[in-house]
């Protein structure tokens, strides 16, 4: 018994294998494509390693703990009453930004956490944020929470002496964009006017982080 | 707001030393400066400092210096440098103060040098007039007052004088 020869294909068919070869791979490329672009369903939760929790007095009375503040966007930046220059112009300019917002009908809250907890008292706080949009929260608490929370953010801070005595502090001024997970999207830019800065809100309230 | 009568006496005197102008835009002249529109902000709730801003061109034909200043609400008032490196606010004091060349004009603004106000004796509102003195090294100390504008004013005058393009 000899083994069967491999029969001769007719030229024809030989061809035709060619073709189809070349629309499999055609067909692959296509389907590749459509599935790399194909929507992978909700986004992770965010890597950033900027954030964390924390418990600490309210201007407006009581403790606030940031558990309760997961499931909506925020914004937290960082600061203290006895600043003269930077503070109140963000604070008050934040305020009008968060209004103009809720005119758009946005709703976010920011949280105002002082880096001078001894002078920054609960009652202080209460004083100096009636100054300002009630959308603000000043936060305040032990030097030992407030240190945490600082920590946390990733925010310098850093006491400097003056001239004629006494001491000033220099602080980080980004203010922070926090999504529903209590992530870090990205610094809020308030330089920039006040319809990009709406946009920005926008798009966090949107659930957008950029890419 | 609920004071003690010793310190609404005091708070009396101090306004005493306020008074409630026109906001409009004024200048000063002291030799060869012309010091455009010192003005403030109004302070927050318990607030115990302020800041100063103004220009100071020198019309004449050799350098001044901005060596100091006072305010009368105020306990103690600080030339200030103040820039931001990574995000981070920078304060610092001029002890030698700040030079204004001939032909020069000096800025002290919001988002850099500075008067910084400590120890005030009553918050700043908006639209008052606090007296203070401005002390130049050649042209020597010279009474001002200082506008006090609203809380989110990043510039002098926002909303009163200019025509602002709506």
């Amino acid at each position: 018994m000899t083994m069967p020869t491999e029969p001769e294909r007719p030229r024809a068919q030989r061809g035709g294998g060619l073709i189809l070869a070349v629309f499999a791979l055609g067909l692959a490329a296509i389907v590749g494509t459509t599935v790399a672009f194909l929507p992978r369903g909700p986004k992770p939760p965010p890597i950033s390693v900027v954030g964390g929790s924390f418990r600490l007095d309210s201007s407006k009375g009581g403790v606030l703990d940031s558990r309760t503040l997961l499931g909506k966007p925020f914004l937290v930046f960082f600061g203290f009453t006895q600043c003269p220059n930077v503070c109140p112009t963000t604070l008050a300019d934040l305020g009008n930004l968060l209004d103009a917002f809720a005119k758009e009908g946005g709703d976010l809250q920011a949280y105002y956490v002082t880096v001078d907890p001894e002078q920054d008292t609960p009652e202080v706080m209460r004083d100096y944020m009636a100054s300002f949009s009630e959308r603000i929260t000043g936060l305040t608490g032990s030097p030992e929470a407030i240190e945490r929370v600082t920590r946390a953010y990733r925010a310098e801070v850093k006491r400097v002496p003056l001239a004629g005595g006494g001491s000033t502090i220099e602080h980080s001024l980004m203010v922070y964009m926090m999504d529903r997970d209590g992530g870090f999207v990205g610094p809020l830019d308030l330089g920039a006017g006040h319809p990009l800065a709406l946009k920005q809100l926008h798009r966090l309230v949107a659930g957008g982080r950029p890419s | 707001m609920r004071l003690r009568p010793s310190r609404l006496a005091a708070l009396a005197l101090a306004l005493a030393a306020l008074s409630a102008g026109p906001l409009s835009a004024h200048d000063y002249k002291a030799g060869p400066l012309k010091i455009d529109h010192p003005w403030s902000r109004a302070t927050p709730g318990g607030a115990k400092v302020a800041a100063g801003y103004l220009s100071v061109t020198n019309t004449g034909a050799s350098p001044d210096r901005l060596t100091g200043a006072s305010i009368t609400a105020a306990g103690r008032a600080e030339l200030h440098s103040m820039s931001t490196e990574n995000g981070v606010m920078k304060m610092a004091p001029l002890p030698n103060g700040l030079e204004i060349a001939p032909g020069a004009t000096l800025t002290l603004a919001p988002s850099g040098n500075h008067l910084m106000f400590l120890d005030l004796k009553q918050p700043f509102k908006k639209g008052e007039r606090v007296a203070g003195t401005l002390t130049f090294e050649k042209a020597g100390t010279v009474p001002v007052e200082f506008v006090v504008e609203g809380l989110a004013a990043k510039g002098p005058d926002q909303g009163h004088d200019h025509d602002h393009a709506h």
